[in-house]
C-alpha cells in the first residue's frame, strides 16, 4: 500500500478477522457438542450493525484483533484443557494480541492466569500435588514470567487517562446500561425497569449456568464449557468496568458493541449448555418445559437484536449527517491560505 | 490431480465442524462486505476516500 491508507482495505482486514473468529467459535462448540440452531446464530450477532462504528471505520480493526484473541484464546482454552507448553505460549500470543490491540486487552492476562492455573489445578487433583509436578509448576512459571513481560512492555511509557469523575449513581447507570447492551444504549432516556429485564435477558443464562458447571468442574464437558464461557464472560464484563470508569458518557458508544454483543452470544451459549445439562434430569416432562422455556428465551435474545440491529440504522444517518458536516467543517478550516500554505509545508500535500 | 474446493467440502473425511466452521467464516465474512457496502452508499459519511499518511500526519488526499 505504500504510503497510502485505504479504509476500504483496513474494513475488509476487520470483516476477515470476523469471520475467522466466527469459524473458530463455531468449531469450538461443535467440537463441544452444543451446535444447535441457535448457538449456529449465534454468528449474526457477530455482523449486528449496532457496531457500525467499528465496521465502518477502518483503524477500528484493532477491536476486531482483541476480540479475536480473547474469544479465540477461550476457545484454544476450552479444546485442549491440558497444560500443554503449546497451550501456555498460545494464551501468551492471545494476551499480547488482546493487550497490543486496545488498552483493555490487558484484562486478558489477569483472566487466562486464573484460567491456566485452574486447568494445572485439575490437572493435579489437588495444590499439593500441583506443586509436586514439576512440569506443571515449570509450564505455570513459564506463563507467569510471559504475562509479567507483556505487563511490564504495555506500561512502558504509559500515560495514565484522567479517571472519570461523575456520580457513583451516573457510574452505576452507565455499567448496567452496557450490561443492557445492544437492547438498552441511552443512560439517561431509559427507565431503570427497561435496563433490569434487559439485563436479566441477556446475562440470565450465563448467571445461571456458571455455578452448576463450577460444581461439576471435574467433567470434561463442565470444564471446557466452563473455560469457554466463563472466560469471555470475565473479559466482558471487566471491559464494561473499564469503559464505566474510563469512558462513561450519556449513551454506550458503538464501538464497544464488537465486545458487547458477546454478551447476547454468551446467552445463547448458556443456554445450550443449560438443554444439554437437562439430559441428565431423569423426568421427561421436566426436560420438555426446561427445553421449551430455553427456546422462548432464544426467540426473545434473537428477535431484541434483530430489533436492536435495525434500529441502529437511525443512529447510523445520524452519526453520517454529523461526520459529513464535521468533514465540511475541517474543509473550510483548510481551504484558508494560511492554514493551507501551513498544511503545504508541515506534511507536504495538498488538499484537493 | 485436479482438488476443487468443492470436492475438498462434500468429502466424507471432512469433519462436520469444520464444514459448519467454514460456513459461518464465509456467511459473516460476506455479510459483513455486504453490508459495508450497503452502508456506504446509503449513507454518505464521507470516509470512503484514501487518506495519504506523510511525515506522521494525516490528510484528506482525495474524497468521494
Amino acid at each position: 500500500m505504500g504510503n497510502t491508507w485505504h479504509p476500504l482495505a483496513s474494513m475488509v482486514v476487520s470483516a476477515s478477522l470476523v469471520a475467522v473468529l466466527a469459524g473458530v467459535w463455531i468449531w469450538t462448540i461443535g467440537r463441544l457438542g452444543l451446535l444447535n440452531w441457535w448457538t449456529a446464530l449465534s454468528c449474526v450477532c457477530l455482523v449486528s450493525p449496532v457496531q457500525y462504528e467499528n465496521m465502518i471505520s477502518g483503524f477500528q480493526t484493532a477491536f476486531y484483533a482483541m476480540m479475536l484473541a480473547v474469544a479465540g484464546g477461550a476457545c484454544v482454552l476450552a479444546l485442549i484443557h491440558r497444560l500443554t507448553r503449546f497451550l501456555v505460549v498460545a494464551s501468551l500470543a492471545c494476551v499480547f494480541v488482546a493487550a497490543f490491540s486496545v488498552a483493555s486487552g490487558l484484562v486478558l492476562s489477569l483472566i487466562f492466569s486464573v484460567g491456566l492455573l485452574l486447568i494445572a489445578l485439575r490437572e493435579a487433583g489437588s495444590m499439593r500435588e500441583l506443586v509436586r509436578s514439576r512440569h506443571l509448576v515449570m509450564n505455570l512459571g513459564f506463563a507467569l514470567v510471559g504475562v509479567v513481560l507483556i505487563a511490564w512492555l504495555f506500561f512502558a511509557n504509559y500515560r495514565t487517562l484522567p479517571v472519570n469523575r461523575t456520580s457513583n449513581v451516573s457510574l452505576l447507570a452507565y455499567f448496567l446500561t452496557a450490561l443492557s447492551f445492544p437492547f438498552v444504549k441511552s443512560v439517561v432516556d431509559t427507565p431503570l425497569q427497561i435496563k433490569v429485564i434487559s439485563s436479566i435477558l441477556i446475562w440470565g443464562p450465563v448467571v445461571a449456568i456458571i455455578p452448576v458447571l463450577l460444581r461439576n468442574w471435574r467433567s470434561v464437558f463442565e470444564f471446557r464449557t466452563l473455560l469457554l464461557l466463563s472466560s469471555i464472560a470475565a473479559f466482558v464484563i471487566g471491559f464494561i468496568i473499564l469503559i464505566t470508569f474510563g469512558r462513561s458518557y450519556l449513551f454506550i458508544s458503538p464501538r464497544y458493541g464488537t465486545v458487547l454483543v458477546w454478551s447476547s452470544m454468551l446467552g445463547l451459549l448458556a443456554l445450550a449448555v443449560g438443554v444439554r445439562l437437562m439430559e441428565a434430569v431423569r423426568s421427561r416432562a421436566v426436560r420438555r418445559v426446561a427445553v421449551l422455556v430455553c427456546n422462548i428465551w432464544v426467540i426473545a435474545l434473537l428477535s431484541a437484536n434483530v430489533t436492536a440491529a435495525l434500529a441502529s440504522f437511525d443512529d447510523m444517518r445520524r452519526y453520517a449527517e454529523w461526520r459529513l458536516a464535521m468533514r465540511d467543517a475541517t474543509l473550510a478550516l483548510l481551504a484558508t491560505s494560511e492554514a493551507a500554505l501551513e498544511g503545504d509545508q508541515k506534511t507536504g500535500c495538498v488538499v484537493s | 490431480m485436479r482438488v476443487s474446493v468443492l470436492r475438498i467440502f462434500s468429502s466424507d473425511r471432512l469433519d462436520n465442524c469444520v464444514r459448519y466452521a467454514a460456513l459461518a467464516g464465509a456467511f459473516v465474512f460476506f455479510f459483513n462486505a455486504l453490508s459495508l457496502h450497503l452502508m456506504l452508499l446509503t449513507f454518505r459519511f464521507g470516509m470512503n476516500g484514501h487518506w495519504r499518511i506523510r511525515s506522521g500526519s494525516i490528510c484528506l488526499a482525495r474524497y468521494p
